[in-house]
């Protein structure tokens, strides 16, 4: 229990050095010396959210062919790219940050799995605002966050599935055609995402603990 | 209101420093509808057109030119700073110190300029800011960067504050407006940069890739837009006033509980109409508004997003005060975007026959008659609604009444009787 502390103790204080401040360099629209900006409200901001998540779950188009290495097709890269953009924003807004936070080291919009594992060790350990948090959660949850979030993971389940089938079978990875790969690593990254948005908002949520604890206590 | 009469006041209408507007293309028309100046501005900062649909994206602020120069100052200290390591530290860190502080003393400087001025009018020539309501955000122009669509021009974007390219000069279209005239609602005029003379806001000629709004973009071909005061800045000096497109929460106080909107609950993850094999199941609609539920429930101590209502005129480019005695309301339900309505339903009675009956509902149809609704101020001698007044709500006759308790949920009818109809409490949200 000690050294388990000791290491959460250590990987806190190591989250300090990736804390997500407006970063004015990667982002040359943002002014760094802006005192005075104002946030958007979390009531519009929620609602912003749930629109873009929407329009992403509209656009998905399960393959019926081997050969669409998509589940956007009548989305170009810059679609793609927002989308990475972001997903990775909402969690950090719902976890207490602003919405303007310019947290990411994108490459031309592609985030590298090191940056990737280390948001997301910065998700679980950074608390952001807890009061924002709190609030923000229930917005968005009110606003059909989980809903849409939800059916997204819903829809790709017949990726997922003609994965777990392969793998039934004793087939690799390498088995399925080029663009089928293309379409899969496609629909596991957004899932990975869209999962992160999930807990992003129902991490710690203390109407939720109580439930825990009366489900756990029957 | 009559049309007419609308027409008329709005004409007198002179464009002032805080007044909140619109501007529509006059050129392009997108959908078949009305195109004007717009940019989701949260998520994504570029400016675009579109339709009437996404109204609330489309307003924006009349601001003064504000003051950058402190700004700029600590911004190139701060760049050189980086490049720059043979400088005492305690020198600079002084100098820094110095630099912020003008520069907070700047924008205190602006903020006291524009409380100044509020109000005051803007005329023909005059430089001024847009400042996007939803975002926050000022409209700019990046000297560097290409528009996306046609590559021949300057980027525009909504920048969280501002700096010199935010100036934008209001220049008449026609002869008849002359520079230092007043500006008045629904003129023609081209929005000029005032640090880069020849060049406006214009709208693509060539059209964005299927799915896109058209581009707005800076060009030094001159794009026409016809303004629209939705909110005259002096309509929202006195706070007591509720105004047309504000966020409220509808509180019965009686039984302490806030007039909701029930949702029905998820049955269901897949998408009802793509998911459909056969002809039965594409009919299946998404959820049929008679499935949401009018209630009053209490809230706890943050109030329910689904208590949230934006109040709207009638003529939805309209914003302001609310005329209660001349002007009907539509309420918006926020999350949902449904209508609240008061609509004639056939009710099937246990001997069989048919009755028809009035029964509140929502609806998706903002032009649907029975959205048209009357808030009737109690006991008031103004004329437009204030917040945290007795108010009724009806439709010629109909009041709203409070229905059965369920629980903690009453149900919401309605009824012919003013005496029983339910004495709301209307106040404006306070946004965090």
């Amino acid at each position: 229990m000690f050294i388990i502390n000791n290491i959460i103790a250590i990987l806190k204080s190591l989250s300090k050095f990736l804390r997500f401040e407006p970063d004015a360099g990667s982002n040359p629209h943002h002014n760094e010396n802006s005192i005075d900006v104002k946030e958007p409200y979390d009531i519009f901001t929620a609602a912003t959210i749930t629109f873009y998540l929407n329009l992403y779950y509209k656009m998905i188009v399960i393959p019926i062919d081997d050969s669409t290495p998509t589940i956007w097709p009548k989305a170009d890269r810059t679609d793609i790219e927002f989308f990475q953009n972001i997903a990775l924003k909402i969690s950090n807004y719902i976890t207490g940050f602003p919405i303007s936070a310019e947290d990411v080291d994108t490459n031309n919009g592609i985030i590298s799995t090191l940056n990737y594992i280390l948001i997301i060790l910065k998700l679980i350990l950074d608390k952001g605002d807890d009061k924002k948090r709190i609030i923000r959660q229930r917005l968005v949850r009110e606003k059909g966050l989980l809903e849409v979030c939800l059916k997204i993971v819903n829809k790709l389940i017949p990726i997922t599935e003609k994965v777990e089938n392969a793998e039934k079978l004793g087939q690799k990875f390498s088995s399925f055609s080029d663009d089928e790969q293309t379409m899969i690593k496609m629909a596991n990254e957004i899932l990975q995402r869209i999962l992160q948005i999930i807990f992003s908002a129902i991490k710690n949520d203390p109407v939720l603990i109580l439930l825990n604890i009366k489900f756990s206590s029957r | 209101m009559s049309k007419e009469k609308e027409t008329e006041i709005a004409q007198t209408k002179k464009l002032m420093i805080g007044d909140i507007v619109t501007f529509q293309s006059v050129k392009w028309i997108e959908n078949g509808d009305e195109s004007f100046l717009y940019s989701e501005g949260i998520l994504k900062g570029d400016l675009r057109l579109s339709g009437s649909d996404c109204l609330d994206d489309c307003k924006f602020a009349i601001h003064l030119q504000r003051q950058y120069s402190a700004a700029r100052e600590l911004k190139e200290f701060q760049d050189s700073q980086d490049k720059i390591d043979d400088e005492d530290p305690v020198i600079a860190a002084k100098y820094l110190q110095a630099l912020k502080r003008g520069y907070i003393n700047e924008i205190q400087l602006n903020n006291d300029y524009m409380q100044k001025k509020y109000g005051k009018p803007v005329l023909f020539g005059d430089i001024i800011q847009l400042y996007h309501i939803k975002s926050g955000k000022y409209i700019k122009i990046i000297p560097g960067e290409l528009a996306s669509v046609e590559r021949e021009n300057i980027k525009i974007v909504l920048s969280d504050s501002g700096d010199p390219y935010s100036w934008l000069q209001i220049l008449p279209r026609f002869k008849i407006d002359r520079i230092t005239d007043p500006i008045p609602h629904g003129t023609e005029l081209y929005l000029g940069l005032a640090e880069r003379a020849g060049e406006f806001l214009h709208v693509a000629d060539r059209d964005s890739i299927q799915g896109q709004k058209r581009e707005v973009n800076c060009s030094l071909e001159a794009t026409s837009w016809k303004l629209n005061i939705f909110q005259a800045a002096t309509d929202s000096t006195d706070t007591k006033k509720l105004l047309a497109s504000e966020i409220v929460y509808v509180y019965d106080p009686e039984t302490r509980c806030y007039l909701m909107l029930g949702c029905p609950p998820l049955e269901n993850l897949d998408d009802p109409v793509e998911g459909g094999q056969n002809e039965e199941e594409k009919e299946q609609a998404p959820t049929s508004d008679e499935e949401y539920r009018i209630i009053l429930e209490p809230a706890g101590a943050l109030i329910d997003s689904s208590a949230l209502w934006v109040i709207e005129l009638d003529n939805s480019l309209r914003g302001g005060l609310i005329n209660y005695k001349t002007e009907k309301v539509k309420l918006k339900h926020f999350n949902t975007g449904k209508y609240l309505a008061i609509d004639l339903s056939l009710q099937e009675l246990d001997d069989g026959s048919i009755e028809d009956q009035y029964q509140i509902t929502v609806t998706d149809d903002a032009d649907f008659e029975g959205n048209r609704l009357s808030l009737t101020e109690m006991n008031s001698n103004s004329s437009f609604l204030n917040i945290g007044k007795a108010v009724q709500i009806s439709r010629n006759g109909l009041f709203v009444e409070r229905g059965e308790l369920d629980e903690k949920t009453y149900s919401v009818s309605c009824g012919t009787e003013s005496a029983s109809a339910i004495n709301f409490v209307i106040n404006r949200y306070v946004y965090h």
